[in-house]
C-alpha cells in the first residue's frame, strides 16, 4: 500500500483497521473510512483497536452498509459534511453544485432500504457517532412525516395511540398552535 | 406534568411499533429535523411521544414558515422589469405583517409552556437554544419577537439564542440608476435604526447570542463595535449586505468568535485583531482594494480562510504573503467569479511560511483568458499542499480579462500533492493539457487526478454555462486520447484519472 510513499503521513493514510460485527464477521477498511465514526476515532486513539474492533450491536448486514456509507463519504469532499444541507453554506465555502449533488445522488440511492433495515441505520449510527450518517437517516423519517397530522403518523407507522382522549386533548389544548 | 407512562398492554401488542422502541435520544434528533409544529405535534401520538417535544434541544421558529408559500418574494421596492410577480409593496407588508403576528403568537405560546430553570435543574424544561429568524418590517412584529428572546433569556427559560435577522431588500447594484440606489439606501438606513432600536431594547436576548446573522441592513458608526461589545458569547456572526457607515472598517476583538463571514458589505477592510478561537473568515465581494483590506494580527485557531471577489475590469491585485501575515491557515479557498485575478503572483519566503500548513486548496472560477500557469505559485509556496481542486470557467458574461503570466522554475517538484480536482473545462483544449502536464510533472506522488464536465448554470450571471462544449472528452475513446496526452512520460500507472462527463 504505502511502498511508493515515505513519511508518517503516508503510512497513516494507508493504516487498516478491523471492524468485527456481532455475527463475527469481519471487515478491514482504512483509517480515515472508520474515522467518520467519532466511536471508533475515539479508540483509535487511545490505542485499543489492535486485533479488531468488535461492534456487539451492529450485524454484518447493517456493518456493510454503514462502511459503504463511511467509504463514499470518506474520500468526498472532506470536511463539507453537514454543511451540504444548505446551499447558502456551499457559498460561503466554495463548494460545488456537481459534487454536493453526486453525493445526494449517492444518498438517496443509498436510502432506498425497508423501514426496519433504516431503523437499524439509525441506531448503528447513533452507536458508532456517525454525524453525516444520522442527520441522512433521521431526516428520511422526519420526510416521511412532514405535514402529516398525528393519525396519518399512527397508521403509517403502527403507533398504538395508548393517551386517553383526556390525556389527548389536554396535550392538543397545551400547544394549540401547533394544530390551527 | 405526566412522566413518560410505563408500557402498556396495547403497546405490547404492537409489535410492528418499531420506530416507538428507538432510543429517545435518536427519537429526539428526528423530532429536530422537523419543522416546530410537525415537531410538537408529534407530542400527541402516543404516552411514549408525549414527553419528547419538551426534550428538542434547540426550537427554531422561522418567519418563512409562517408566509403562504410561493406567493412573491416581498420585496421593500419594485423591481426594475422582469419577474415582478406580486412586488406591490404594501400588499407585501400586509402579507409580512400577518406572517410577523403569528409568529409572534406561536413564539408567546411556547415559551409560556416553559418552565424556567428551577433550583434543582434535574426536571427543568430549558430551552438549550432559541432560534428566530425575522424581518425588520412592522416595529410591532420584530419588536415583540425581540422581546420575547429577550424576557425568555432574562427568566432563565432560555440558555442561548440565535438570530438571523433579515428586511427582504435587494442588494444595492452599481450598475443601477442613481436615484434606484439613492432610494434603496435609504431603505437600508431606515433598517439600520430599526436595527438599532431592536439592539438597544433587547440586551439579554443579544448578550445570550451564539450565533447573529444581519442581512441588508446599513449599520451605523457604531454598530458593529457595539455588536461585538454587547453579545459576548457570539460564536457566529454573518453579515450580508451589511453597508457600514463612510470609511468602514472593521476592527474585531472577540473572545468567543469562531467563524465570521462577510458578504457584500461594502466595507474598506477587516482587521482581526484579537480572536483567539476563530477558526473560519470567509470575506466575499469588497468595496476597495488596499491592503488595508484585511489583516490577522492574533488568529491561533484560523485553519480556513475563504475569498471571493468580482474584480471586474480593474487589474488591482492583492498580495497574499501581506494580507495573510500573522496565519498559518489549512484550507484557503479563492473564487474569482469568472473575472481578472485579483491575486499577485509571488515567490517569496514569507509566503512559503504562512502556508507552512496548508494542506487544501480550492481555486473557483478561473477565467479561461487569465490562464491557469499563474496558480503555480500557490503550489510552489504550499511545500505541503495534499489537495488542489480547481473549477474552470469559459462563460463570457464578465468583462476584460488578462492574462496572467508565470514562469515555473524548470525543475519544480511536488512531494505531497496526491488529489486533483478539475471542474469544467476550456473551449481551448491546449492550455488544459498544457496546464495539467505541468502538474503531473511536478507532482510526483500524486494519487488521483479527477477531471469532470461541468455541466451547471454560471455562479456569476445565472445563466447556462456553456458545457464546454465538445470539447470536454466524454466517449472512452476520447477520454483514452486524453489521458495520453495530459500523460507524456508513461506515469499514468502510479495514479488514477477519472474523467467524468
Amino acid at each position: 500500500m504505502a511502498s511508493a510513499g515515505s513519511g508518517d503521513e503516508k503510512a497513516a493514510a494507508a493504516a487498516m483497521i478491523t471492524l468485527i460485527s456481532s455475527d463475527n464477521e469481519k471487515f478491514e477498511v482504512t483509517e480515515a473510512t472508520a474515522t467518520l465514526s467519532q466511536t471508533i476515532r475515539h479508540m483509535i486513539e487511545d490505542g485499543c483497536t489492535d486485533g479488531g474492533v468488535p461492534l456487539p450491536n451492529v450485524t454484518s448486514k447493517i456493518l456493510a452498509r454503514v462502511i459503504e456509507y463511511c467509504k463514499k463519504h470518506a474520500t468526498a469532499a472532506a470536511g463539507e459534511e453537514g454543511s451540504s444541507s444548505s446551499f447558502s453554506d456551499a457559498a460561503f465555502l466554495e463548494v460545488d453544485r456537481a459534487f454536493l449533488e453526486e453525493l445526494e445522488e449517492f444518498d438517496d440511492a443509498f436510502l432506498e432500504v425497508d423501514r426496519a433495515t433504516l431503523f437499524d441505520l439509525i441506531l448503528a449510527a447513533n452507536y458508532l457517532d456517525i454525524k453525516g450518517l444520522l442527520n441522512l437517516t433521521c431526516q428520511k423519517v422526519a420526510d416521511s412525516v412532514k405535514g402529516k397530522t398525528p393519525e396519518q403518523i399512527r397508521e403509517m407507522y403502527n403507533i398504538v395511540n395508548d393517551l386517553t382522549p383526556e390525556e389527548e386533548a389536554e396535550i392538543r389544548r397545551e400547544t394549540q398552535w401547533a394544530f390551527e | 406534568m405526566e412522566p413518560c407512562g410505563p408500557r402498556s398492554a396495547d403497546e405490547e401488542a404492537a409489535a410492528a411499533d418499531l420506530i416507538s422502541k428507538l432510543p429517545s435520544d435518536v427519537l429526539v434528533s428526528i423530532l429536530e429535523r422537523l419543522h416546530l409544529r410537525d415537531a410538537v405535534r408529534a407530542g400527541a401520538l402516543s404516552s411514549r411521544w408525549r414527553c419528547l417535544p419538551k426534550q428538542l434541544p434547540r426550537l427554531s421558529l422561522d418567519i418563512d414558515d409562517f408566509l403562504p408559500r410561493g406567493q412573491g418574494h416581498f420585496f421593500d421596492d419594485r423591481d426594475t422589469g422582469e419577474d415582478d410577480e406580486g412586488d406591490d409593496v404594501a400588499a407585501a407588508d400586509d402579507v409580512l405583517s400577518e406572517a410577523g403576528d403569528k409568529m409572534v403568537r406561536v413564539a408567546t405560546a411556547l415559551l409560556a409552556s416553559r418552565s424556567p430553570a428551577p433550583a434543582n435543574a434535574a426536571d427543568a424544561h430549558v430551552i438549550a437554544t432559541l432560534a428566530m429568524k425575522f424581518h425588520l418590517r412592522r416595529q410591532s412584529c420584530y419588536m415583540s419577537l425581540g422581546r420575547l428572546v429577550d424576557d425568555a433569556v432574562a427568566s432563565g427559560k432560555v440558555c442561548a439564542a440565535e438570530l438571523t435577522i433579515t428586511t427582504k431588500s435587494r442588494t444595492v447594484s452599481w450598475s443601477e440608476d442613481e436615484d434606484r440606489v439613492r432610494a434603496r439606501r435609504a431603505l437600508l438606513r431606515g433598517y439600520g435604526r430599526r436595527f438599532r432600536n431592536l439592539f438597544d431594547a433587547c440586551p439579554a436576548a443579544f448578550g445570550a447570542l451564539k450565533q447573529l446573522n444581519i442581512e441588508s441592513v446599513k449599520l451605523g458608526k457604531h454598530d458593529f463595535p457595539d455588536i461585538l461589545d454587547t453579545c459576548t458569547r457570539l460564536e457566529k456572526l454573518y453579515l450580508f449586505n451589511c453597508v457600514p457607515g463612510p470609511g468602514g472598517l472593521w476592527q474585531v476583538r472577540h473572545e468567543r468568535l469562531t467563524d465570521i463571514r462577510i458578504s457584500v458589505c461594502g466595507i474598506h477592510g477587516v482587521s482581526l485583531e484579537w480572536v483567539p478561537r476563530l477558526k473560519q473568515f470567509a470575506f466575499q465581494g469588497w468595496f476597495s482594494m488596499t491592503h488595508q483590506l484585511l489583516s490577522f494580527s492574533h488568529v491561533p485557531c484560523l485553519t480556513t480562510v475563504t475569498l471571493s471577489h468580482d474584480n471586474g475590469h480593474l487589474e488591482e491585485t492583492l498580495k497574499l504573503s501581506r494580507i495573510m501575515a500573522n496565519t498559518a491557515v489549512k484550507d484557503i479557498r479563492l473564487n474569482f467569479r469568472g473575472n481578472n485575478i485579483w491575486v499577485q503572483p509571488e515567490s517569496s519566503r514569507r509566503l512559503t511560511d504562512l502556508f507552512r500548513n496548508l494542506t487544501n486548496l480550492k481555486i473557483r472560477n478561473v477565467h479561461h483568458k487569465c490562464g491557469l500557469s499563474w496558480t503555480m505559485f500557490l503550489l510552489q509556496s504550499a511545500p505541503h499542499l495534499q489537495e488542489l481542486y480547481i473549477k474552470l470557467t469559459d462563460h463570457e458574461c464578465g468583462v476584460v480579462k488578462k492574462n496572467v503570466p508565470w514562469e515555473v522554475p524548470i525543475g519544480f517538484k511536488h512531494y505531497t500533492l496526491a488529489r486533483i480536482t478539475i471542474l469544467g473545462f476550456y473551449s481551448n483544449e491546449e492550455t488544459v493539457v498544457t496546464y495539467i502536464r505541468h502538474l503531473l510533472q511536478a507532482a510526483i506522488n500524486l494519487e488521483e487526478i479527477d477531471m469532470r464536465e461541468n455541466a451547471t448554470y454560471c455562479e456569476i450571471c445565472g445563466h447556462m454555462e456553456p458545457k464546454a462544449g465538445s470539447r470536454f472528452p466524454r466517449t472512452d475513446e476520447d477520454k483514452e486520447t486524453f489521458r495520453k496526452r495530459i500523460t507524456t512520460n508513461g506515469r499514468s500507472a502510479i495514479f488514477k484519472i477519472c474523467i467524468r462527463s
